[in-house]
């Protein structure tokens, strides 16, 4: 099968404009470079045109030489104008079928469609793009197909069946691989209250590049508005003179640019899960999300490797919770520059969220043991050394910059100290249950990671100098995730060290218990 | 636990060397051309780091050991920061015998084992002896193999 024809029209124009703004940059250095016997403008002509018609004539071949064909047991793809590539992807090793379409893609009615495997870092098969009917139609068959795959694989008598994971053994038993095919049964949809919440309470890092990028074009308009505020002029050359006053509208920038941050995440979260709606289809957790832009993916509940329960300082006050999955090899939605896993649940009460995390992965309890008292003191430690070393940095450039007499600020820091270092502890800890592992951590954003012990890949106990003189130690739990950027191993922060070490020994105890096969090993 | 080929530490020395030179260098360059001093002054700070780069080594290798446990390959390592790492036969994805130029000219070799966890990279055994590391790696994709028949994820 084809592309849709449109496909050639318009990646055609994109990659001529390209390639015709490449023909005019080069006609221009060379009427630089040899300003007389050239003559610019047709020069500038001939090559743009050369360039459009090279670029669009390749899109066209592009399309022409693109097909990709569903068979009986693989996806297959050919591409390539020149150098062909045939791609087949057996269906049982697909994770992922996601569906995007951006505005412009919905005024026409078609979406690019994204496949996935668990191996390797990029997306196995684009198709960008097809219509929106055959991107649904792909995304189903490639399930059903799937299903039926790893269908056949199961009933195929295996060497011990007592490694099925337990996980997947009870929840098969009320969902037949029938249900892989028809309409996704809807499992949550994001209200409106819900959406607003999760739009204000979020907070991206990201926006604060964007910000940093943007203040250089905001800065006049900016100070435009503060001087129709004020109603008087500002003269930012006295600002500078006087490094009391530059410090202190510094600061007032930072606060600025913190609320200016947030309005911006707001913004992008809203827009992002607008219609936000999860359903089940089969052994897979379908989704669809976006205002502007539509993304529809799916999360592989059998490949399931971590759950994490995420709860920001403000939903926790309201009684919210979040629930995000780490899949193996991949996590949904990465591509679109996002660090981390893909929200699975963006916002929900507690208990409901609790209970959709439940039906994916059946966990018990998540009440945590916390760190013992000594850590605590030894975060109040950290703090007040950031504090003093904030305020002696200050005073260095105190002792060189005349003038500034404000190095003293960060102290009023101080009394927050402690405070800070009792959040960080008392929401800090780790459960090590009959099957799972869980770790949380953090105030601002605090994420409660389960893990269950069968999916554990390595165990790893690390004890620095100074938690070694408190009998502290880290312990982390990981998991097979692809995702190094941004993924954030399940670590139980500052445990008694006795106890590090009977969970160093617990877990991998718990994973051979788990595969249900004695330790094979030497001696 | 098994400890390290003691030749390991003139490895370690040797890049840790190496870094005290980069340091000199450019301590002498500061002191020379920012504080307009004698260079001589790097060349006294490089010569005060090296028992430092001595006793780390030293330290690093007592802190060093493997082992080949009944469920997963254990490692003990780190001065400042003791790391102990588990990884379980069942979940070791394949073996490599690594010999850098360096490696080659010291007679050692190093065993990386993966896993597709995503700290896999950070399995490495170093300093063995050559036949010891390929022992070894055969050891460990013979455990591979017996334990579990898995997709490993």
């Amino acid at each position: 099968m084809r592309l849709h024809p449109l496909s050639a029209v318009t990646r055609g124009l994109q990659r001529g404009v390209v390639l015709a703004s490449a023909g005019f940059f080069l006609a221009s250095t060379a009427s630089v470079v040899a300003p007389e016997g050239i003559d610019t403008a047709g020069l500038v002509a001939v090559l743009a045109t050369l360039g459009f018609l090279l670029g669009a004539a390749y899109q066209v071949a592009y399309y022409l030489r693109f097909e990709y064909d569903l068979t009986a047991d693989t996806l297959d793809v050919a591409s390539g104008v020149v150098g062909r590539r045939e791609r087949e992807v057996p269906y049982r090793r697909i994770q992922n079928v996601d569906i995007t379409e951006s505005i412009l893609h919905r005024l026409v009615g078609v979406a690019v469609v994204r496949v996935e495997t668990a191996g390797g870092s990029t997306t196995e098969v684009t198709l960008n793009f097809v219509t929106s009917e055959e991107a649904r139609r792909l995304q189903r068959e490639i399930r059903e197909r799937r299903a039926a795959a790893v269908g056949e694989g199961r009933t195929e008598p295996t060497e011990q069946p007592a490694t099925e994971e337990p996980g997947a053994t009870t929840a098969e038993a009320d969902r037949p691989t029938a249900t892989a095919s028809g309409a996704p049964r809807q499992l949550f949809e994001l209200g409106a209250g819900e959406l607003l919440v999760l739009s204000l309470s979020s907070f991206r890092r990201a926006v604060v590049f964007v910000l940093f990028v943007a203040v250089p074009f905001l800065a006049d308009p900016l100070l435009a508005l503060l001087e129709g505020v004020l109603g008087a002029p500002l003269d930012v050359g006295a600002i500078r003179r006087q490094p009391d006053l530059f410090f202190l509208s510094a600061l007032g920038g930072l606060v600025l640019g913190a609320v200016g941050s947030w309005m911006l995440s707001a913004a992008a979260t809203f827009g992002e899960y607008y219609g936000f709606t999860l359903g089940r289809q089969g052994e897979d957790l379908v989704y669809d999300r976006g205002l502007v832009q539509r993304y529809s993916g799916s999360i592989p509940t059998d490949k399931v490797q971590t759950l994490t329960v995420r709860e920001n300082v403000v939903m926790r006050a309201l009684g919210y919770a979040g629930l995000a999955v780490e899949t193996a090899g991949y996590s949904p939605g990465q591509r679109e520059g996002q660090s981390g896993p893909q929200s699975a649940v963006p916002l929900a009460t507690r208990e409901r969220t609790l209970s959709l995390a439940r039906d994916i992965e059946p966990f018990g309890d998540i009440s945590v043991q916390r760190p013992p008292k000594v850590a605590r003191r030894r975060y109040a430690a950290r703090y007040l050394l950031a504090v003093l070393a904030l305020t002696g940095a200050l005073w260095a450039v105190a002792q060189v910059v005349a003038g500034f007499t404000l190095w003293f600020t960060p102290l009023v820091l101080l009394p927050l100290v402690p405070v800070a270092a009792h959040c960080k502890w008392t929401h800090r800890g780790f459960r090590a249950g009959e099957d799972h592992f869980v770790a949380r951590t953090g105030f601002w954003r605090r994420t409660t990671r389960v893990v269950p012990y069968y999916r554990l890949q390595t165990v790893v106990r690390s004890r620095s100098v100074f938690q070694r003189r408190l009998g502290l130690a880290h312990l982390t739990a990981d998991t097979a995730t692809s995702s190094s950027l941004g993924h954030r191993d399940a670590t139980a922060f500052d445990v008694e060290a006795g106890t590090a070490r009977d969970l160093f020994a617990r877990c991998r105890d718990r994973l051979q218990a788990s595969l249900g096969a004695p330790a094979a090993g030497p001696d | 636990m098994h400890a390290l080929h003691p030749r390991v530490r003139v490895r370690w020395g040797l890049v840790g060397l190496l870094a005290v030179l980069v340091v000199g260098a450019v301590l002498a360059a500061v002191v020379h051309f920012l504080l307009e001093l004698t260079p001589l002054l790097g060349v006294a700070g490089a010569v005060l780091l090296v028992p430092v780069v001595v006793a780390y080594v030293v330290a690093l290798y007592r802190s060093w050991g493997y082992d080949l446990e009944a469920d997963a390959l254990v490692l003990e390592r780190g001065v400042l920061t003791e790391v102990d790492t588990a990884v379980p036969y069942v979940r070791i994805q394949h073996v490599d015998t690594r010999r850098g130029p360096l490696d080659r000219l010291l007679g050692l070799g190093q065993v990386v084992v993966y896993t597709a966890g995503s700290r896999g990279a950070d399995v490495t055994i170093p300093g063995l002896a050559p036949d010891d590391a390929r022992e070894l790696r055969n050891r460990l994709r013979d455990l591979a193999v017996e334990s579990e028949p898995e997709d490993a994820v």
